[in-house]
């Protein structure tokens, strides 16, 4: 205790320096008056007393070093006094301080929270046990092998039996978003559900944390389920215990096994509750019928090239167990975490070079601002060594005003990351798979400092050592001006900034780039209109509607909703447009000039339709008519196609009239429609139209699309009423406007565009700054040439024109070098733009043209300067 | 007798140094003049201390926390530092006084039985 108060009051030593020291003099003082008093008892004289005193005493001063020396706080005062002197001298810039602190932090935390996202999407492995020994099985069409195909479930159970390459292999079932109503107290909820077949926890390697799995017994679709965590606690299921039951869509579901909390499934994410997937119903006997995802383990032990060979045995005894499917090309295997990234890969890569360069650009700024404030403090330095102060004390000073620059940006850097990382998966929400995974990674974080730290180091340092070599005289007189002006480093500044003129024109290519296609993109003709349109999805329970009330709902319920007022049409449909493909089912021409060949067979897409489904989504009648009330259960079976299905199946004859069967059905087509986009990238696809009244005894979950006079959000509440009114039991599963639907599609785009631009922005914005602190500092230089012209009559235009062209000068260079660059990006972006050519005349061009305004905006502030040089003033300066 | 590992030669002048200057103040409070004549008292002039190693000794004692110190009148009426021992300063006093006393043995037992 006594310990630690003597310790603290040292700080005093700090805090009242001045007084601290008086009391030293006068303990001292004290000291040599007693022993003068002494020596005058003794009888010597006042002036003999007094100087046996001092002699007696021995150095003052070295007695008081002493003292100080046996202080603690010593060791700190020297950087302390640094410190506070480096902070003083900032704040009398507050331009510079700022300026280096903000391109430290948005540098560091930028591309610490881009490579966060990187290392958490594509680097990180799997959360599972052994994830590298994770595969995914695809099924390919000898026709078309690159496509990969789900699995079909009789390959899929040969292929359990008898690969021996895999510990064990799953089946699940993503093909569609399977999920449930479930009725809680009075409520019902829409859970995502996830059929799986028994060997599902084994391959992933975790078992319910209570209860059980499933087994192979099970896989009948029997009505068992094991809940998340998370549903468990959340629908008071915990409360009740396993064993209990759970009303899905109406019927009851045993619970058997709880899962761990944070459990997610890795190729569907987020799943409420996984139930048995029925491996033995009629489609699932059919080895043409592909529907299954299946995800296994490699048995230890065994190589991916091993696995490889012995499925392409079994791939050639299955063609001969199956010989009805003929296409079949076989099997493929991809690493799971292959499988899960790959989509991403481009537009991350795209994100990380993009920081790169920012980081790069950053870094110039810094070391550019760093190298112009140590020139300008090169006299004081002088001055210093001339005093006799240590070289090492002297860099030390120079070093602690980088530290105390760095800490600051350091600082504001973990800031900007967090913040940025939040952009980030906010902006990325659907294009980053495994985004609840990425967290800030703090190895990246502390690389990324060490980068600006070394940075700012060699960049403040590099002039001061250089003074050092040299005398100070020299520097302090005439020289010194020539000194700081010395061509090295002029030269050396210009290139710096000229680099970061081309690292910004690079960045804006591939922004512009991108812009260019996201605007592209919105303004392919999908073929149906997007504005206006209220969707939501009505999932009706097995338990409560059978197939005539289903029809009689989905009847019923479009035209309670068409009666509200500012509703325009209301359709019905199985899968939302231009989603992608769906339902892709084998189509023959049973009559017309080609049936029964191999032009009468085209692969088209299956969309069951109700209501004014066309409609309400513009899309015109181009033949025949479309579905109405004559299209009952038990009339003849009709189908509506799309133009180019029409042309394909029926080249240049007549559609109307014509029988096509699909899918074991037989329809005869009544109506051809125009072409719709398959994708949100616009090729049209083939599209055959069934009409809901004639297949409802399949229970598919329809999206209903309300089109709207004005907005269509605005709109929801008064859709909920009507759905209430008519049962108060189903959920409006998934409300959103169908513009939203259609844009995440080019969500990966999207985030692409949005974050190239805004690292361009941040780019251009460094590249100004760097553009004027090089500007300022020559106006600073040149303040004599500048008085001698103005005293001589050159004009303001004159002086200001000076100011430009060199801003101008070294920007031009900048552009010039930045055009390879944006080059070589334009051949890396072609992976992701659309219908854009990276390097069209039009791009390059505004770009440079952005940089040279940028210029001349960062050359006003330091023009104005020149004219206010006064000439007097300018001249007597020595 | 347990072994013990003794400072260094600097170490052991100054660790003398502190031992007196405790001493010296458990008696009463002195000012630093003052603590240099005591000293030079008690040992019948044997010991003289140079004020170029009192006072840093005073500063280094102060900082431990063995002394305190504040500013007072003298009896002429004059400031002065005073220091004082505080609690842990005498139970310090107490242990090096055994660890000097050990020392000394131990070298007394060299000195005893080698050479003349």
């Amino acid at each position: 205790m006594d310990r630690m108060k003597g310790w603290l009051k040292q700080l005093r030593v700090l805090l009242r320096k001045d007084r601290v020291e008086g009391e030293l003099d006068e303990e001292v003082a004290f000291h040599l008056r007693m022993e003068t008093e002494r020596h005058l008892r003794e009888g010597m004289s006042p002036r003999e007393a007094r100087r046996a005193a001092r002699l007696g005493f021995g150095g003052v001063e070295r007695t008081k070093e002493e003292v100080r020396d046996a202080r603690w706080v010593r060791r700190v005062e020297v950087p302390l006094a640094d410190a506070l002197y480096a902070l003083r001298t900032l704040r009398s810039r507050p331009g510079f301080a700022v300026a280096a602190i903000l391109t430290i932090a948005l540098g560091v935390g930028g591309t610490t929270a881009v490579f966060s996202v990187v290392e958490g999407v594509l680097l990180r492995p799997l959360p599972y046990e052994r994830p590298g020994q994770l595969v995914r099985l695809y099924q390919f069409d000898v026709e078309a092998p690159e496509a990969d195909l789900f699995v079909s479930a009789p390959h899929f159970k040969d292929y359990r039996e008898r690969a021996s390459s895999f510990e064990e292999l799953a089946a699940l079932y993503t093909y569609d978003e399977v999920g449930a109503d479930l009725v809680l107290g009075d409520r019902a909820e829409r859970i995502r559900l996830l059929p799986v077949s028994a060997d599902y926890f084994r391959v992933l390697r975790q078992e319910p944390i209570l209860g059980r799995g499933f087994t192979r017994a099970e896989e009948v679709g029997d009505r068992l389920a094991v809940v998340s965590d998370e549903l468990w606690r959340r629908s008071g299921l915990d409360r009740q215990g396993l064993g209990t039951g759970m009303l899905l869509d109406g019927e009851v579901f045993t619970v058997v096994g709880v899962m761990p909390a944070g459990f997610e499934d890795p190729l569907v994410g987020r799943v409420d509750a996984w139930v048995p997937q029925n491996l033995h119903t009629a489609g699932a006997e059919y080895p043409g019928n592909h529907y299954l995802s299946v995800i296994g383990r490699l048995t230890p032990g065994v190589t991916e090239e091993q696995a490889r060979r012995e499925m392409a045995a079994l791939d050639a005894a299955l063609r001969e167990k199956y010989p009805e499917v003929d296409d079949n090309g076989g099997f493929r295997l991809v690493p799971l975490q292959e499988d899960l990234v790959a989509a991403a890969r481009p537009a991350l890569l795209l994100v990380l070079g993009v920081v790169l360069l920012v980081l790069l650009v950053a870094s110039v700024n810094l070391a550019n601002l760093l190298l112009v404030r140590s020139l300008g403090r090169l006299r004081e330095v002088a001055v210093r060594s001339a005093l006799g102060a240590e070289r090492g004390r002297i860099l030390g000073q120079l070093l602690t005003e980088s530290a105390i620059l760095g800490l600051a940006g350091g600082l504001a850097g973990v800031a900007a990351a967090y913040a940025g990382l939040e952009f980030l998966l906010r902006l990325g929400r659907d294009a980053v798979p495994r985004a609840s995974e990425i967290g800030i990674d703090g190895r990246i974080f502390a690389l990324t400092a060490a980068v600006a730290l070394v940075t700012g180091v060699v960049a403040g340092l590099l002039p001061a050592l250089r003074l050092a070599r040299t005398s100070p005289l020299a520097s302090l007189g005439e020289a010194s001006r020539a000194a700081t002006a010395s061509r090295g480093y002029v030269r050396l500044r210009r290139v710096l900034v000229a680099g970061q003129v081309g690292l910004a024109l690079t960045l804006l290519v591939g922004a512009t780039s991108l812009a260019a296609s996201v605007y592209r993109l919105s303004q392919v003709d999908l073929g149906f209109r997007t504005d206006g349109i209220l969707t939501f999805e009505l999932n009706l329970p097995v338990g409560r509607y059978d197939a005539e009330r289903r029809a009689d709902l989905h009847a019923r319920m479009p035209e309670a909703l068409a009666a509200l007022p500012e509703v325009r049409a209301v359709g019905t449909t199985s899968v939302l447009p231009a989603i992608g493909t769906s339902y892709n089912w084998g189509t023959w021409a049973l009559t017309g000039p080609h049936a029964g060949t191999e032009q009468g067979f085209v692969e088209a897409e299956q969309r069951v339709v109700g209501g004014s489904y066309f409609q309400a989504l513009g899309i015109p009648l181009l033949e025949g008519r479309l579905f109405d009330s004559r299209d009952a259960q038990d009339a003849a079976p009709v189908a509506v196609v799309s133009r180019s299905l029409a042309e394909h199946l029926f080249r240049g004859g007549p559609a109307l009239g014509q029988e096509i069967q699909m899918g074991g059905i037989e329809r005869r087509i009544v109506g051809v429609v125009g072409d719709v986009a398959l994708g949100p990238e616009g090729p049209p696809g083939r599209f055959v139209y069934h009409p809901y009244s004639q297949y409802a005894n399949r229970n598919w979950a329809l999206k209903y699309l309300v089109a709207a006079e004005d907005g269509a959000e605005a709109l929801l509440p008064a859709v909920r009423a009507v759905v209430a009114e008519v049962d108060p039991q189903l959920v409006v599963h998934r409300p959103g406007t169908l513009e939203e639907v259609v844009q995440r599609g080019w969500s990966q785009r999207r985030f692409a565009f949005a974050l190239t631009g805004v690292f361009a922005l941040l780019a251009l914005a460094l590249t100004a700054i760097g553009l004027y602190g090089v500007l300022a500092f020559d106006v600073r230089q040149r303040r004599r040439e500048i008085g001698v012209r103005l005293a001589m009559g050159a004009g303001p235009a004159r002086v200001a024109g000076m100011v430009l062209r060199d801003a101008l000068g070294v920007t031009a260079a900048g552009v010039v070098v930045g055009m390879v660059g944006a080059l070589a990006l334009g051949g890396f972006l072609s992976s992701v733009v659309f219908r854009t050519d990276p390097t069209e005349p039009l791009v390059l061009a505004g770009a440079a043209a952005a940089l040279l305004v940028t210029a001349a905006v960062a050359s006003l502030v330091p023009a104005w300067h020149a004219l206010r040089v006064s000439p007097r003033a300018a001249l007597s300066e020595p | 007798m347990p072994r013990e590992q003794f400072p260094s030669q600097q170490d052991v002048l100054r660790g003398t140094l502190d031992l007196l200057v405790l001493k010296t103040l458990a008696l009463e409070p002195m000012h630093g003049w003052g603590i240099g004549q005591r000293i030079q008292q008690l040992s019948r002039d044997a010991l003289q201390v140079g004020q170029g190693s009192l006072y840093p000794a005073l500063q280094r004692l102060e900082q431990r926390g063995w002394i305190d110190s504040e500013w007072r009148s003298t009896e002429q009426n004059r400031r002065a530092k005073y220091y004082r021992l505080t609690p842990s300063g005498r139970r310090a006093l107490g242990e090096e006084t055994s660890s000097w006393r050990r020392y000394v043995e131990a070298v007394e037992g060299v000195l005893g039985t080698t050479g003349s």
